[in-house]
């Protein structure tokens, strides 16, 4: 399926382009939310995540570029299924997920928020691979380190090590740039 | 101030990692949901088998819009060439002054046949069809009250995709298509203004994890329009070419680009799937 030409039918407000990539990214979609909301919450919940999403693709369809749609897709999914645990009030799934940080001068949250994206994706690709791979798996698809050591054929405490090692980087790359920045798991 | 991991990674999205065993019925669940709350109505794919229309049908209406067509211009050129080597290109992006903008590099290790395409860089209106012959119910894809469309599909289950129909126009230039696979072009022949090469596709050899061990293609080339008709799948190549020969092709006074087009170059691939 060429996504260059669904994207421009989106855009140009075929409905039958927003079917075709709801049977495209569904069962992806799927997976990455139901990482976050199961089992704590049922597949009807998980579903209606995944069709925010789409519903969020068909308002804002001037915004994904092609080649990156099934990322914008999962990072809106993801969202959605934060918001959804939030609204439960059930903790999230990752542990050794929080960082302390202050920002070394005042910005608003949603500059702060960006400039924090952006720091963290560059000391991620920083990485190589397997470790950047890793680090994805865990922190954006939410996999357990045992699926993830189960998919690259390693034991679970090499997966362990190495996002330990993300974490550092991550703590590094922050530092460098003037934040403060404190890891309450070392 | 505390702040989760997990909340910075939005643009961190690993790729080429696939997620999930296919579900059409879950997929259809979902399609329905989003159309309920986007407040759509969502039409029941339609098996247009019911009016038993034959080639001459098809031939009659390429020959009615090819003498309306109101395009000055000279005409597409599809290149077809085989190879043995992976496809190698990009997905670029430029802004007005023709400054990059987006770059990704996409390489096809499984590429048989590369498609290639020269001719104007004017724009046509996009094809849509109707199918007068399906040999199993659509799952996918919508048509209007008259069954016209520019996409329809049974996509099967498991090692099966039965079939795909598309309509699209070509792109000049630095556009290309790819089928994977060892391919073997069958026949070719001339359609009342598509030229029409009937190919398959063997995939047993591959790098890449594909569901089917072969796939066949009947691509439907206008150099007049640049429109490419593709009936794709896993069904026998006698089935493709009979929906190809049912097929009601036309101009669906839709522009094919949108103005926000920044796409400079593009590489894909049409091989059957379901993402």
């Amino acid at each position: 399926m060429n996504e260059q030409r669904l994207l421009r039918r989106l855009r140009e407000g075929d409905h039958a382009a927003l079917s075709e990539i709801i049977a495209l990214y569904t069962s992806y979609l799927y997976t990455v939310a139901s990482n976050i909301m199961a089992p704590q919450l049922p597949r009807e919940d998980i579903e209606e995540a995944v069709s925010d999403a789409f519903v969020r693709l068909w308002e804002h369809r001037a915004e994904p570029v092609p080649g990156k749609l099934r990322a914008w897709l999962a990072a809106v999914v993801r969202n959605r299924a934060k918001d959804a645990l939030r609204a439960a009030r059930i903790a999230e799934p990752l542990e050794d997920d929080l960082l302390e940080l202050a920002a070394p001068v005042d910005m608003e949250e949603e500059a702060l928020r960006a400039e924090l994206t952006h720091i963290a994706r560059e000391a991620i690709d920083t990485l190589g691979e397997p470790d950047g791979e890793i680090f994805r798996r865990h922190y954006f698809l939410y996999q357990k380190t045992e699926e993830i050591a189960a998919v690259l054929n390693m034991n679970g405490a090499t997966v362990r090590t190495k996002l330990r090692r993300g974490r550092e980087r991550l703590r590094e790359y922050f530092t460098e740039r003037g934040y403060s920045c404190a890891d309450p798991h070392f | 101030m505390q702040i989760r991991i997990s909340d910075l990674m939005d643009e961190s999205c690993p790729e080429k990692i696939e997620l999930g065993a296919e579900d059409r019925a879950m997929a259809r669940r979902v399609n329905a949901l989003v159309m309920q709350k986007l407040n759509i109505a969502e039409p029941k794919p339609r098996r247009a088998g019911k009016k038993p229309l034959r080639t001459l049908l098809l031939v009659a209406a390429i020959a009615v819009f090819m003498g309306a067509a109101a395009y000055a211009v000279s005409g597409w050129i599809m290149n077809m060439k085989k190879t043995d080597e992976p496809a190698v290109g990009y997905w670029r992006t430029a802004d007005a002054a023709g400054n990059l903008t987006d770059e990704q590099k996409i390489v096809f290790p499984d590429a048989g046949m590369i498609l290639s395409y020269e001719g104007p860089q004017e724009r046509t209106n996009r094809p849509e069809f109707r199918c007068w012959y399906l040999p199993s119910e659509a799952d996918f894809g919508y048509t209007d009250a008259e069954g016209w469309t520019g996409y329809l599909s049974d996509s099967g289950a498991g090692a099966e995709i039965p079939y795909i129909v598309g309509a699209g126009n070509v792109r000049a230039g630095n556009f290309r298509t790819v089928i994977n696979g060892d391919v073997t072009v069958v026949k070719e022949e001339d359609w009342g203004g598509f030229h029409v090469t009937f190919l398959t596709s063997d995939y047993t050899h591959c790098q890449g994890r594909w569901v089917y061990d072969r796939a066949n293609y009947v691509l439907l080339f206008n150099a007049e329009k640049g429109w490419l008709v593709t009936v794709t799948g896993t069904d026998d190549l006698d089935t493709l070419e009979h929906i190809a020969r049912e097929l009601e092709i036309r101009d669906s006074g839709e522009p094919a680009f949108d103005g926000e087009d920044n796409m400079v170059e593009s590489i894909g691939m049409i091989d059957p799937g379901r993402g």
